[in-house]
């Protein structure tokens, strides 16, 4: 006998849940009775909470927002599920995602069936797993303004990609995550260099397609912090859907599983050699792709304002650490309708541009009645990880250390420099490539532990070049003095000190 | 999509989710408990936050929860 069932979990009723009492089946001495999981099915692969040990938050949720292009309804239903399950709170992360923190995971059913029903998934956040094991690609980063100041619409690329390797078996157990980032405005908006797979979309003797550089990653895993080296060839538009489907099958069937340290995509790089990579794509494509010589991409951002192509605006308004509200995401759809087509692009350095906008100065006034409006760089594009969640730093955490260092530096009026600031050294702060760069680390202090930062300076993801050590193990007052001292060896350009 | 109860005898009853991600260890395994009538239902896991959370969120629902771990996975033994 099979029987159609509800089942309700916390008020939340998934129909067709079957199970089938005459699947038990004798195998050796045990049975096994199926369960038919019904409706739930659509959620295994493409959902999952990730794990929070901070703030008394359990669980995050990270919402994948393809090429970060979001309209005011989906903005709403986000700010929704904040209010509803997550404090009020959200955060725009570097990979163009939403975040919410405190989901307790007995709401879970609820939120991923709300999430379904505006389109959305989440990050699979299989990094828990000791082994190497469960990595999937993540939100694929792009360019802000793809489709709006150049005809090369990278953003269509991004969402095919997005949606199919969305919850696809083929792809959901890769050896670790893997990084995809695509930008086609002519620079580099996206940080190419720190993925695993950065796509430089260029014209080529007149056709569209993309400079590859393949095995960037600035976390602590082997061999290290790692930028990106250019593949040195050119891909067609037309091409670059295969080309990147068949790097991530390389990383799947090649990257080590030995370890989870040993598992990024830029190890394998290292150990192969770009021409090795090279050959192994070609051979799985089939293609032969034409050589080029590629230098590095220019740096870029989208911060401030600028005409689109079709004669309107774009303006993005800096969001400090990318922390938000439910409310200031309400306020933002209104805004987005209001003065714009309701659409916005979240940037990777967690921002909010608004597209299609008429009058910018009229939009700015209306802003400033719920954010403080500082268009400085240090405002734009600094960064903060969320080091207070994740659990890895004691106070002052990574968001808290950054907005002081800010405030620091307006007090001093310098607004032109920016800060990134990891917890730890897996780098979500990308401290690694900040002009100036700290890493929490913790340090004895008299009879305790304090929580203490490293120091770096001298970074640059668009240069592709790494930040240097300036001094280690610093907290408290000694940090302030240290920090005043890097500040004016950045300031006076001594990038060129840290090159020696 | 199908899980699979193993049935080791008239009580002991086993469900292997390994692979999966939270939330899905603990929906999974209120399915199986929703399945079993009496007896013990273990679970098997490797992934980390569900052995850390599991075992409180069962016992705040009324059961009695052991947890074990067993190499590079954990075994939560619940009673029903
Ligand atoms: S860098 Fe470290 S502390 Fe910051 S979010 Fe990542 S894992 Fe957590």
């Amino acid at each position: 006998m099979v029987s159609d069932r509800v089942l309700i979990i916390n008020g939340v009723k998934f129909k067709n849940h079957n199970i089938s009492d005459h699947s038990i089946a004798t195998r050796g001495e045990s049975m096994e009775i199926s369960i038919d999981v019904g409706e739930i099915g659509k959620f295994v692969g493409k959902y999952s909470l990730g794990r929070d040990n901070g703030e008394n938050s359990l669980h995050f949720l990270r919402i994948k927002i393809p090429a970060g292009q979001i309209d005011s309804e989906r903005l709403r239903k986000i700010a929704e599920l904040s209010r509803k399950y997550g404090k009020g709170y959200a955060e725009v992360t570097d990979r163009q995602s939403i975040q919410l923190h405190w989901i307790d995971s007995d709401n879970a059913l609820e939120i991923f069936e709300r999430l379904y029903e505006i389109g959305y998934t989440t990050d699979m956040c299989g990094q828990a797993f000791s082994g190497a094991c469960m990595g999937d690609v993540r939100n694929i980063v792009t360019c802000p303004l793809s489709g709006k100041i150049s005809e090369f619409d990278v953003s269509e690329l991004s969402k095919r990609l997005t949606e199919f390797f969305t919850g696809n078996p083929e792809y959901l157990d890769l050896p670790r995550k893997f990084k995809i980032a695509l930008t086609g405005c002519g620079g580099d908006c996206v940080r190419l260099g720190i993925n695993d797979l950065g796509m430089y979309g260029i014209i080529h003797n007149g056709e569209r397609g993309y400079a590859p550089f393949a095995g960037g990653s600035i976390g602590a895993s082997f061999p290290g912090p790692t930028i990106a080296k250019p593949l040195g060839i050119f891909i067609p538009e037309s091409q670059a859907f295969e080309f990147v489907k068949a790097v991530v099958e390389i990383h799947r069937d090649f990257s080590s599983r030995e370890s989870k340290a040993k598992a990024r995509f830029k190890n394998l790089v290292n150990k192969w050699g770009i021409e090795r990579l090279r050959e192994e794509i070609e051979r799985k494509t089939g293609m032969e792709y034409e050589r080029i010589e590629i230098s590095n991409p220019k740096p870029s951002d989208h911060n401030g304002h600028g005409i689109q192509a079709d004669g309107l605006y774009y303006y993005t308004l800096p969001v400090l650490g990318g922390v938000l509200s439910a409310e200031k995401l309400d306020f933002i759809a209104d805004m987005a309708e209001k003065h714009g087509s309701g659409e916005v692009r979240l940037t990777p350095e967690q921002n909010v541009t608004f597209v299609d906008v008429s009058d910018v100065d009229v939009l700015k006034r209306d802003l400033s009645r719920v954010f403080e409006i500082r268009e400085s760089k240090l405002r734009y594009s600094s960064i903060g990880c969320a080091s207070n969640f994740c659990g890895k730093t004691k106070e002052p955490h990574a968001k808290d250390m950054l907005q002081k260092l800010v405030e620091f530096c307006e007090s001093r009026g310098v607004e032109d420099v920016s800060i990134f600031i990891s917890g730890c050294r897996n780098a979500c702060g990308c401290h690694h490539v900040g002009e100036i760069g700290l890493v929490g680390r913790a340090v004895r202090a008299g009879n305790g532990v304090s929580q203490g930062y490293d120091l770096l300076y001298g970074g640059s993801f668009t240069e592709l070049k790494l930040a240097k050590i300036w001094k280690e193990g610093l907290y408290g007052d000694d940090l302030f003095r240290e920090f005043e001292k890097v500040l004016e060896v950045v300031r006076n350009g001594a990038k060129t000190e840290a090159d020696k | 999509m199908e899980l699979k109860l193993k049935q080791i005898n008239d009580d002991v009853f086993e469900l292997d989710v390994r692979g999966n991600t939270c939330p899905f260890p603990q929906i999974f395994t209120e399915l199986a408990l929703k399945r079993i009538e009496s007896g013990r239902l273990e679970v098997i896991t490797d992934n980390p936050p569900s052995a850390r959370d599991l075992p409180i969120v069962l016992k705040r629902r009324g059961y009695q929860v052991e947890l074990e771990k067993e190499g590079d996975h954990w075994r939560i033994k619940i009673w029903k």
